[in-house]
């Protein structure tokens, strides 16, 4: 019933007439400098309330009446340009935009309202890179993973790290995705630096409610982030020395225009400082590193070619003990404009976690390795039929194979190598969507969107059925290839935005969610050992329902940005392991898992100031996130770790002269809910600790204060320079990392508490520069 | 694993510690059994307590009142005798291979309890590797690093599922908190071994090794408790309490081994 509504809708907006003669006027917008499409960039009519946005690739099409118009462009942080255009025939556009610099005000010339007010895009943020570089970070490394944690309803998944929660949900809920590949560890050095290196990146987009149907496979959040495609101008270069790592960029056309190239790669080195301070550590490796490639070609003026890469390691060396992991992705693309009206792309998509560990010790090695690998073909369209709509529709389809693990000893003493491969599983994720973005009247706009997905577990494998003590009841083989168990879901999408006035708008939204694949985790921190799972006939899929409404309101000319949203999300289909589960290695971990489900729900309120000399944010989220699983706490709701009751976080920059700029941003949230003993007793010798319920506890609240400094040491045409200072956690405050429960020193028999906190405050310095 | 990882944070960043006071609640005591029936030596001894709060000082409050039996599955009963402060035994125990025994606890106080475990097959010893050590990360030649390397091999009992714990008296000091278990999952049938990494070693001391083959409860027991020994990064998972063999709610274990042991003083 649902489904015919919406195919009714839809051809009822298509088959809208229209009595005048229409021509669509196409293109791209372009930076000037560099040649990088603008994405999401604003088109619009003069004088009426008319537009459209540049899409993924920074193409843009407006059908219009024959006529006369005067056409805008325009986006965030550049100079709007109109354009006065004849339209009587079909044209092609290709407009080019100049960055409005820090001081000047940006020209507000359109009397209509602003893009956050008018999109039917709500629970959406986009993250400027350039903005991000300013904000002060752990060690001078920016990271807009930390940067997106500063942002209402999103929050650390602990102390510098790089993980996040998004609205209540978990950690592994979060879709990430590098130029459309999903990156299934986004972390290096367990978790304080993120695999995303700012230089190569060009957009940012994190959608936590009203995500769009072209999106899919993930619970609480979606974060598209975009690659930059290289200068098509010139050749330049940027980079930039830290105290533990050095990154250097190169980008420049290739073939006269008709195509770029970026490279960009970055290293840290710990391990070198830490072998200063510790010679004893003379033998150890202790770093990571990131290459990020990426090249396109025009094929013509319908077709482009994009190709692009990302390879990151963490190489961890301590004398016989070694640990690495990485991932790797790569995305070819062809985006071919089929008509002024429909733009195309079609993505060949690869994605590759692994970690290994082994220990080579008195003639004993060990080796333990696992991983998750993907490959995707998907197909996505943008058509629009008139400037009231904007339709997408596209499939996917997605191959995964699961490797959880596998472990060899080899030894003097063993005649064989000994060890145990936990059995593969492989898997496909298929889905198809349409969505329309449809303009009602002036006032009110209308996205709605159905997606439609299916995953199927593919053999060899052999299924297992367990009984109550988790003991192997029954065992089905399956042959290779062969399809054995098969979930279809739909996912309907839906969100509405009522205008008030040219300043202020009402939206709510909608989105279910299903996810397939999970993840499995025995520490809060979050381990490369973690594994990824997918759905059987055992786990589920994981189901999200998302409401939200928003008030939106632009104050002072655009200079302030705010807005109000509350959601409530309910979540099914939770996976948790049991109790005491055997997670290592353990061919049975299906018979360990409990399931269960959650709720979370929130008010989230955000003041920006766009521009002038003192720029930033204030954002804050009230907020609840429970879950319940018959097996823990009595079957009765208990707080999720991630239940934080208030979040704060303030970020401010204030350029004092051209030259100097001072920034700073201040966190505070809820302790985490956590478990703490209630009583003690001893077993052989040794005491232990006694718990009841789940998360019952707070550890104590966080909050910290970073600084920073950029001070432009040489700013002209060819070459740029600054330095950075920053100073993380400014007054020293030490936030709880951990709580462990030990047996005092001085008093046998009896507990003490002992916290750990990581950082005290932690002063870096880094040199940035970029040449023409 | 955890260890490692908890060791690499801490080496690349200057994590610290500090003791801090919590405000905790407090809980409705809970009966703890230890339970032990040693087969080798074919006696078997329990001890009961109650649980305290988390920072209440003191001795644990004894279950005095108990009549505690042992029963096998070939029909033999044995009453265990209390012999004060909780604690209750019985020996010259007749124990036959493979048999099953239940230990039940009845305290008119604290209620009844049961216990099940099987009698485990005996393995033995096979050699005992000690090596000197040289420095580097994982000793050194203070005392506290230690400078000797022990290793324990013994055969695995072929053909069945088999668990084991190895203990250590050092200098005659029982070192409690050295959990080391293993089992035959990756190495049915061949020989075992297992570095004894965790304690420091030196010339000189006199070290008790023994090797308990233990029912499964008994080990996976023990796994759990060691695995809460190891919080490892930010607390691990959810903190619980190691559910041992014993129901309606007891804490503890009911556990069988045979026991195999050397005495050797480092040289």
């Amino acid at each position: 019933m649902k489904n015919r509504l919406l195919w009714a809708g839809l051809f009822f907006c298509l088959l809208t007439p229209s009595f005048a003669q229409d021509f669509t006027v196409s293109g791209y917008l372009r930076d000037v400098e560099t040649g990088e499409e603008l994405l999401y960039a604003a088109v619009t009519v003069e004088g009426t309330t008319i537009g459209v946005s540049t899409n993924e690739y920074g193409f843009y099409s407006l059908t219009l009446p024959s006529g006369k118009y005067d056409i805008t462009y325009s986006y965030v942080g550049y100079q709007s340009q109109t354009f006065s255009l004849t339209l009587n025939e079909n044209l092609r556009k290709d407009v080019e935009l100049g960055a409005g610099t820090m001081l000047e005000e940006v020209v507000v010339v359109s009397e209509e309202a602003d893009q956050n007010i008018s999109s039917t895009e709500m629970s959406v943020a986009t993250l400027d890179i350039k903005d991000a570089k300013l904000i002060p970070v752990l060690f001078g490394e920016q990271d807009i993973l930390k940067t997106i944690q500063l942002l209402p309803g999103v929050s650390a998944n602990s102390e510098g790290s790089s993980g996040f929660f998004v609205r209540g949900g978990d950690s592994d809920q979060n879709l990430i995705l590098l130029d459309e590949a999903p990156v299934y560890n986004a972390s290096h050095l367990l978790g304080f630096f993120s695999v995303f290196n700012s230089d190569a990146l060009k957009d940012v987009k994190l959608y936590k409610g009203g995500i769009p149907a072209q999106y899919g496979g993930r619970l609480s959040s979606v974060l598209d982030i975009r690659m930059k495609n290289g200068n098509t101008k010139n050749w330049t270069g940027s980079g930039g020395l830290g105290l533990i790592s050095s990154r250097l960029t190169l980008e420049g056309p290739i073939q006269n225009d008709k195509g770029s190239i970026i490279l960009s790669g970055r290293r840290t080195y710990a391990d070198l400082i830490l072998r200063l301070v510790r010679p004893d550590f003379s033998d150890t490796q202790l770093y990571f590193y990131d290459f990020n490639a990426k090249a396109n070609y025009k094929l013509g003026e319908s077709d482009r070619l994009y190709a692009s890469g990302y390879f990151g390691r963490d190489i961890f060396n301590l004398g016989p003990v070694g640990l690495n992991w990485g991932n790797v992705t790569g995305t070819l693309r062809w985006n071919h404009i089929f008509n002024d009206q429909l733009f195309s792309n079609v993505s060949f998509i690869y994605s590759d976690f692994d970690y290994g560990f082994g220990i080579d010790n008195a003639g004993t090695a060990i080796d333990l390795s696992g991983g998750i690998e993907n490959y995707a073909l998907k197909q996505d369209f943008n058509w629009y039929p008139n400037p009231n709509n904007s339709i997408q529709f596209g499939w996917d389809a997605t191959y995964y194979k699961f490797a959880p693990g596998s472990f060899t000893i080899d030894s003097d003493e063993l005649e064989n190598q000994a060890g145990i491969e936990i059995p593969n599983q492989k898997a496909i994720e298929a889905s198809v969507y349409i969505d329309n973005e449809q303009k009602i009247n002036s006032r009110l706009s209308l996205y709605y969107g159905l997606r439609m997905s299916t995953f199927s577990n593919i053999g060899a494998y052999d299924v297992k059925t367990y009984n109550e003590e988790d003991e192997v009841e029954t065992i089905t083989s399956y042959g290779s290839g062969e399809i054995y168990n098969t979930y279809f879901n739909f996912e309907p999408r839906f969100s509405a935005t009522y205008i008030l006035n040219p300043k202020s708008s009402l939206k709510a939204s909608y989105n279910r969610m299903n996810q397939y694949i999970h993840l499995l985790s025995n520490s809060n921190a979050g381990s490369p050992t973690d594994i990824w799972v997918p759905s059987s006939e055992l786990i589920k899929p994981e189901v999200a329902d998302q409401v939200a409404v928003g008030y939106f309101r632009n104050f002072n000319d655009n200079q302030y940005e705010f807005s109000a949203e509350t959601y409530y999300k309910r979540l099914d289909n939770l996976v948790e392991y049991e109790d005491g589960a055997e997670t290592f290695l353990n061919e049975d971990v299906e018979a360990e898992i409990e399931f269960g489900q959650g709720r979370a729900y929130g008010l989230e309120l955000f003041l920006k100031k766009k521009t002038g000399r003192l720029t930033g944010w204030v954002s804050y989220t009230l907020s609840k996130s429970e879950r319940q699983f018959d097996a823990i706490n009595n079957g009765e709701w208990f707080s999720a770790r991630q239940d934080r009751t208030h979040d704060i976080s303030v970020v401010a920059s204030y350029q004092l002269t051209p030259k100097l700029t001072l920034s700073g941003s201040w966190v505070y949230f809820t302790g985490d809910a956590v478990t703490f003993p209630v009583g003690k007793y001893e077993i052989d010798g040794e005491l232990q600790t006694l718990y009841t319920g789940r998360n019952g506890d707070r550890v104590p609240d966080y909050h910290r204060l970073d600084l920073g400094l950029t001070w432009v040491l040489k700013d002209s045409d060819k070459w740029h320079s600054d330095l950075n200072f920053s100073v993380y956690n400014v007054y020293d405050r030490h936030n709880t990392y951990s709580i462990d429960f030990r047996e005092s020193e001085s008093n046998a028999g009896e507990f003490e508490a002992v916290q750990t906190y990581l950082f005290g405050a932690v002063p870096s310095i880094t040199w940035n520069f970029n040449f023409k | 694993m955890k260890r490692i990882l908890l060791f690499l944070a801490l080496a690349s960043f200057m994590a610290c510690e500090e003791t801090i006071e919590l405000d905790l609640d407090s809980s409705e005591p809970r009966l703890v059994v230890e339970a032990v029936l040693n087969a080798s030596e074919a006696n078997c001894t329990v001890s009961l307590s109650m649980t305290n709060d988390f920072y209440e000082s003191g001795d644990y409050n004894r279950v005095e009142d108990a009549v505690i039996t042992l029963r096998s599955n070939t029909g033999k009963s044995y009453e265990l005798i209390h012999q004060g402060q909780g604690r209750y035994e019985v020996s010259d125990l007749n124990i036959e291979a493979l048999e099953t025994y239940t230990l039940e606890i009845q305290s008119p106080s604290r209620g009844n309890y049961q216990a099940v475990a099987q009698v485990p097959s005996k393995a033995t010893i096979a050699n005992i590797e000690v090596e000197e050590l040289d420095g580097g990360l994982f000793g050194g030649d203070d005392d506290e690093d230690g400078d000797r390397q022990i290793t324990l091999e013994w055969n695995d009992i072929v053909d069945e599922d088999n668990y084991y714990r190895i203990r250590i008296f050092e200098n005659a000091t029982y070192l409690s908190d050295f959990y080391v278990l293993a089992d035959d999952r990756f190495n049915e049938g061949n020989m075992l071994s297992r570095p004894l990494f965790g304690e420091a070693f030196n010339e000189g001391d006199e070290l008790q090794i023994e090797l308990l083959s233990t029912n499964k409860a008994y080990f996976d027991y023990f796994t759990e408790i060691a695995n809460n020994a190891d919080t490892g990064l930010n607390g691990s998972a959810a903190p619980y309490n190691p559910q041992g063999n014993f129901d309606n709610g007891a804490l503890g274990y009911f556990g069988i081994w045979q026991i195999d042991q050397q005495t050797i003083i480092l040289e």
